[in-house]
């Protein structure tokens, strides 16, 4: 079974290069998404095993679609992955990778950091 | 009658005062420190004093009366002229004429000579002098000391015999030595030390032998003085002991010492003085360069603020180009051709991205991490990188780096990025034909080298490492030469630049506690200059 992915990005081309990236390796449905206030819609149509999700959007940011995630308890297992343009990945290493348990990756980021990392949220 | 209500004088006594308003006096006009005239005919000295001391207990004045001479006033006492001397010695002859008191003034007699006698012994058969009718006189005379005996009229010329040579000593108290040496200035002349004259000079207030109530009233006037009172006159006259003071080596040495203390003193001022003036001056210093310290992290804090903002806007994209050429190198056949502009593609993100690093590294101050390196290594692998861009500008390199230079600690992601940039900076002044020289050598600093330390962190004879960048393009506007550090400062047209290179390039070398400077080559073109600090034992 493929697992499926959701992609939240404000940036459009963001979420089609990692769709395209991602479902040619045949092992992940992707859906994106490019409203952060669209995303919990989105989660609870698509359930996804992890969502990649972008920490600076202009209607509602990364953090906040989070916490609304996290509320909900249906939706609150699901695995996410910050993504973001500010903090540079020594930055994001000295923080262990890690905010509020949750993975965190620096752009610009190569398609196989994001497998790599996929993988290795999923088995935990 | 206040003042005389200790001295419990009798009725009979207040009476006679009362009777008797005027009290003549006659002192010796010549007779200092005990008594004399100066030259306004105003009476001074010891019995001076008491007399005006007397004068305040018993509310009463007497009416001083100046004689030419000694004998002359002796002699108008005797026939009762007037009415009392303030300063006689008593001798059984006076006592004839005249009521002693108890004496108030006693000084030592001494010998006074310009020769080496050292007693009274020793001058059996020699010249002495003493004043006419003092009680010296009577001394010698009575006691039979068998002396060569001559007369004067006062101290003062005594003395002058003495100091001549005329005489070998002369008999005198030691309060008019004392006063006289001061006065006059004799050098020759020392005072007997060890044994002097077994007798004292006494004198006492003589009162004419008729006035046995003034006797009395002064006797016991005298008697209610106090030991302070006393002793004030005493060494309001009399403060030298001994030699005269110059002639006492203590003096001398006392002298000395005090000057050797002041001297060191003022050395020790005048040296805590230049340590202030030097202090103030590093502070002043110190100030300063906090000062450009502050402006330069404010500067450094809106630089901060706007990286984030650029980063944002720059990383999204880089994203894109990132991810695009991830997706190409799959889905497309790959060829030398193709191959080849997948690597570009990975290799200017990759590029783009860690100048993005760089600007949020120098705006938030990052420490290095440094490494043992070689920075010829270092060197070679950013001309790799530029290499194209050289290479179609049609610009020569030419290494002249020294192969046995050491390692040093070094940051080699950041200095590649140094390097880079003025390889760039370098290319972009020359256009096109041109040459780029890079040397590496270690030296010795001088003088000469030190103006170009621009942070002020090596001094003369530093062992240094030593990077030095030439071209042959037009060199900088001089009107540039002090901005071109500045962050956002540019000579390049829009987009071409951030003006941000050079600023991250002088704060990865000050990381490094080195030192960058920039500046136009006498034969044309810039030389950019790098100096770094060898550890001891570095030198190769």
């Amino acid at each position: 079974m493929k697992k499926r992915i959701l992609v939240v990005d404000d940036e459009p081309a963001i979420t089609r290069m990692v769709k395209l990236n991602l479902e040619r390796t045949k092992k992940y449905e992707v859906r994106t998404e490019n409203q952060g206030s669209k995303a919990i819609e989105a989660a609870r149509d698509f359930e996804p095993h992890l969502i990649f999700l972008d920490v600076m959007m202009p209607d509602m940011s990364g953090c906040d679609v989070a916490a609304e995630l996290k509320k909900d308890p249906t939706l609150c297992n699901i695995k996410l992955v910050f993504m973001t343009a500010i903090v540079t990945k020594d930055e994001t290493e000295s923080m262990g990778s890690n905010i509020g348990g949750n993975e965190f990756l620096a752009k610009p980021v190569k398609t196989d950091e994001l497998i790599a990392t996929i993988e290795r949220v999923l088995v935990v | 009658m206040g003042a005389t209500g200790s001295l419990a004088l009798t009725e009979a006594e207040h009476q006679w005062l009362k009777a008797h308003p005027v009290i003549r006096v006659a002192p010796d006009p010549g007779f200092a420190p005990f008594e004399w005239f100066d030259s306004d005919d105003s009476y001074h000295g010891m019995a001076a004093d008491y007399l005006f001391l007397i004068e305040k207990k018993l509310n009463i004045q007497f009416e001083i009366e100046q004689f030419d001479d000694w004998v002359q006033a002796l002699k108008a006492a005797r026939s009762h002229k007037v009415d009392m001397l303030p300063a006689l010695a008593r001798t059984p002859q006076r006592e004839k004429h005249f009521l002693f008191t108890e004496p108030h003034i006693t000084v030592r007699g001494v010998i006074v000579t310009s020769k080496g006698y050292k007693n009274i012994q020793e001058l059996r058969g020699k010249r002495i002098v003493v004043v006419n009718d003092y009680v010296w006189d009577d001394w010698i005379t009575y006691n039979g000391h068998d002396v060569d005996l001559y007369r004067v009229e006062n101290n003062l010329q005594g003395m002058e015999l003495v100091a001549l040579g005329v005489v070998d000593a002369m008999v005198i108290d030691f309060a008019s030595v004392t006063y006289l040496l001061r006065e006059n200035g004799f050098t020759n002349l020392r005072v007997v030390q060890n044994k002097g004259i077994e007798h004292d000079l006494e004198l006492s207030f003589a009162i004419r032998n008729d006035w046995p109530e003034l006797h009395s009233i002064l006797a016991k006037t005298l008697s209610s003085l106090t030991a302070a009172e006393k002793k004030t006159i005493q060494t309001r006259w009399l403060q030298l002991e001994g030699y005269g003071f110059w002639r006492n080596p203590v003096f001398w040495y006392s002298l000395l010492g005090a000057l050797a203390i002041l001297f060191l003193l003022l050395g020790v001022i005048t040296f805590w003085n230049r340590l202030l003036r030097k202090l103030v001056e590093q502070r002043t210093q110190e100030l300063q360069a906090a000062n450009l310290k502050l402006m330069q992290a404010e500067k450094m804090e809106s630089i901060g603020r706007l990286a984030a903002g650029i980063a944002h806007e720059v990383k999204n994209p880089l994203a894109i180009i990132q991810m695009g050429a991830d997706y190409l190198s799959q889905e497309v056949e790959i060829d030398e051709v193709n191959g080849t502009v997948l690597k570009d593609i990975e290799d200017a993100v990759q590029r783009a991205d860690s100048v993005i690093h760089g600007l949020l590294d120098f705006s938030r101050d990052k420490k290095l991490s440094l490494v043992a390196d070689n920075i010829n290594q270092i060197i070679e692998n950013s001309l790799k990188l530029v290499n194209h861009e050289l290479r179609q500008s049609q610009i020569e390199v030419k290494t002249l780096l020294d192969k046995s230079l050491p390692e040093l600690q070094l940051d080699a992601n950041k200095l590649q990025q140094v390097f880079i940039n003025i390889f760039m900076n370098a290319a972009h002044a020359i256009g096109h034909d041109g040459q780029l020289v890079v040397k590496s050598l270690t030296r010795t600093l001088s003088q000469e080298d030190l103006v170009r330390d621009r942070e002020n962190v090596f001094k003369v004879g530093d062992q240094i490492l030593w990077v030095e960048i030439l071209d042959n393009g037009p060199g900088i506007i001089p009107a540039d030469i002090d901005k071109i550090f500045d962050p956002f400062y540019t000579t390049k047209s829009v987009g071409q630049g951030t003006g941000l290179g050079l600023s991250v390039s002088r704060n990865i070398i000050n990381l490094h506690h080195g030192s960058i400077d920039i500046r136009n080559r006498p034969e044309g073109g810039a030389s950019v200059s790098m100096m770094f600090k060898l550890a001891s034992g570095d030198k190769k």
